[in-house]
């Protein structure tokens, strides 16, 4: 189910490791999950209210022939907000599609190398873009960029991109460190390190949301 | 800069990628990495910052891909709604006297979810527990009960609303109305020769699946109110993008507001008011999830899809493939082999956004419509669920059926073996189904045709 359990699963252990690294990863993990899982949220909460738009908007053009001015602009508006609102959560329950061919058969420090070096391409990527849309929005910024219809400013949308892929780089930086502290020791029991799914472990997790 | 023209530079690039890919680097990062490293060669650098700034933005915020997020709402609320038992109910009362009658009508129940649900796991793993405990009940043949629940699942995938049916018509820059009826009629098809073989299988060893009879008009007609909300949804949906009186993001609206209306009435009617607000919030947290999931891909891959174009590749790609000497329809069937075999090591979704941008030029050049091929390549990617040695949705039938048990406290396990045997017809049925769609693309392209 979703909610507090799978994500608070083996890897998101309700208290702190014993050693020092393990804590740093544990403590940052907890302070930077609320917010993930909060913005992640209002991603949907905008969906939501995407449903609630489009019916709106389709009462008053066919019983009132008057059609929200500027529907479309507003919804691509808010898509902002469930196309990356929830990008950080999601690489916390490592979400986003990889492929697993190579990395299932690795096991230890093999496998914890791997997955740093992913988390390393992952902060090298979110690192580039984050100053280059930040420009994007400075540009729309000073320019008083706005929509078409309704003339909405589109900086917000624009301010969005580097603020989540910020979120996303932190949470990148704390797998980087809880990858490479069981690549130090691979005894240790696992901290916000999101691991690698066999595929019974895919159906179970299918299984769970759907059921 | 390594100083190669541009086409050995894409190749390189296409090579580091699928590295990474293979590796286990998100597709996301890896496309995104690969596109900007590659602008960088082609382009320099500040060519190569003003693109990688403003694709996520600009290819994520456009108005046709707003409906994915209601499609995928759409299920969840389906989910939770009850929709699921309601239907398999009806498929039994009115489909059930015929040979393997409980078998035939969860197919037709899987296809009806999937008319409110674009999620083939889920779609299995809900009809793991609704279907199978009825079945072994009255006795059908357990490799049987299994097989028919993971291939219904992947009708989903086909049957309006399907989120990867509106990603390649984004991919493609197709009408996303055109690709959504395309995938209706296969669908159906497919549905109707998965019915067909069970009715054969079962004729011919009776003992497979007994028909079960013995329900009145006045039961059959019973079932009916409880389905109709999906019919609405599927009337709805389809009148809209069919007529044109409303985009598929406000039928999507419509659609959801339906089925969410139907999951508050169930809430009010088993008194379950307390847990509805909690598992309101756990199906946006999931929609939310998964749409960012697949906006995060859709801008990864545009990075590299952009570099790809100033690479020349897909366009040098697409004159090799028509200067081959070869018919197009054995260059077709190795195209959908490959498919096949990416298919088995790595999610639909994923596979497609990475290898449409090279693959579908060439098959354009090569003269196929795009809807068809839109709709071939889901339905194999749907094959792929149930193939060995991936096929997720055994895994989920077998790993639903470990917990099932009948009246008596017995378990109702079917061992994955089982599972993967019993979906052996089921494959067959859906190879034969794609030669079917081969031979006679106006089954995939007569609906989209008529919206003109």
């Amino acid at each position: 189910m979703i909610g507090d359990a799978p994500e608070y699963g083996p890897e998101y252990a309700s208290g702190p490791p014993d050693d020092l690294l393990g804590r740093a990863v544990w403590r940052a993990d907890r302070l930077l999950a609320p917010l993930e899982l909060v913005c992640t949220l209002v991603g949907g909460v905008l969906v939501f209210g995407l449903m609630i738009l489009g019916m709106v908007q389709i009462v008053l053009r066919s019983v009132f022939n008057a059609p929200i001015f500027g529907y479309i602009d507003i919804v691509e508006f808010g898509m902002i907000g469930f196309a990356i609102f929830g990008i950080a959560w999601l690489q916390r329950t490592g979400g986003h599609v990889r492929m697993e061919l190579v990395l299932g058969r690795l096991r230890g420090r093999a496998m914890w190398l791997a997955e740093a070096a992913g988390a390393i391409a992952g902060m090298i990527v979110v690192a580039i873009l984050i100053p280059y849309s930040y420009q994007h929005f400075g540009r729309a910024w000073e320019l008083g960029d706005s929509t078409i219809d309704i003339e909405l400013a589109t900086w917000p949308g624009k301010l969005a991109v580097p603020v989540f892929l910020g979120l996303l780089f932190l949470r990148f930086g704390i797998q980087l460190f809880a990858y490479l502290r069981l690549l130090i020791n691979p005894a240790l029991a696992p901290v916000g390190a999101p691991h690698i799914k066999s595929v019974e472990e895919q159906a179970r997790d299918e299984i769970e949301g759907a059921t | 800069m390594l100083g190669l023209d541009p086409f050995d530079t894409g190749i390189v690039a296409v090579v580091f990628l699928i590295v990474l890919v293979v590796l286990g680097v998100r597709v996301f990062v890896a496309a995104a990495l690969t596109g900007f490293l590659g602008l960088l060669e082609l382009r320099g650098w500040n060519v190569a910052a003003a693109i990688s700034g403003t694709i996520p933005h600009s290819k994520t915020i456009t108005y046709p891909l707003s409906v994915l997020p209601l499609f995928i709402l759409i299920g969840f609320l389906a989910f939770y709604a009850g929709l699921t038992g309601k239907l398999f109910e009806a498929a039994r009362r009115w489909a059930g006297w015929v040979p393997g009658g409980l078998a035939v009508a969860t197919v037709f129940a899987t296809a009806g979810f999937a008319a409110v649900s674009g999620a083939s796991t889920a779609t299995a793993a809900v009809f793991s527990r609704v279907a199978i405990p009825d079945m072994l009940k009255n006795g059908y043949d357990r490799k049987l009960a299994a097989g028919v629940v993971a291939a219904g699942g992947t009708l989903a995938s086909l049957i309006p609303p399907s989120a990867i049916l509106v990603i390649y018509a984004i991919i493609v820059e197709e009408s996303v109305g055109k690709l959504l009826l395309g995938g209706f009629l296969p669908g159906v098809v497919s549905a109707l020769i998965y019915a067909a073989l069970i009715i054969g299988m079962c004729l011919w060893k009776p003992q497979l699946g007994r028909p079960i009879s013995g329900f009145t008009l006045r039961e059959k007609l019973a079932t009916v109110p409880g389905v109709l909300p999906i019919f609405a949804v599927v009337l709805v949906i389809f009148g809209a993008i069919y007529t044109g009186t409303a985009t598929p993001t406000e039928a999507a609206a419509l659609g959801a507001a339906i089925v969410f209306a139907i999951y508050v009435f169930e809430a009010f009617r088993q008194k379950a008011v307390g847990e509805m607000g909690g598992r309101l919030k756990e199906a946006l947290l999931e929609t939310a999830k998964l749409t960012a999931m697949i906006f995060t891909l859709i801008w990864g891959v545009f990075l590299f899809v952009r570099f790809l174009g100033f690479a020349g590749l897909p366009a040098s790609f697409a004159e090799w493939v028509t200067t081959l000497d070869l018919p197009p329809i054995v260059i077709m069937i190795c195209i959908l082999l490959a498919y096949a075999i990416l298919g088995m090591f790595m999610d639909a979704i994923g596979m497609l956004i990475l290898t449409l941008p090279v693959v579908f030029p060439a098959v354009e050049a090569l003269g196929y419509h795009p809807v068809w091929f839109g709709i071939i390549v889901v339905k194999m990617a749907e094959i792929c669920l149930i193939t060995p040695p991936i096929g997720l949705n055994c895994f989920v039938v077998a790993g639903v059926s470990r917990d099932l048990r009948d009246a008596e406290g017995r378990s109702l396990e079917v061992p994955l073996q089982d599972v993967f045997r019993g979906i052996g017809p089921f494959f067959v049925a859906d190879v034969a189904t794609v030669a079917v769609l081969l031979a006679f693309p106006g089954i995939v392209l007569w609906l989209p045709g008529l919206m003109g």
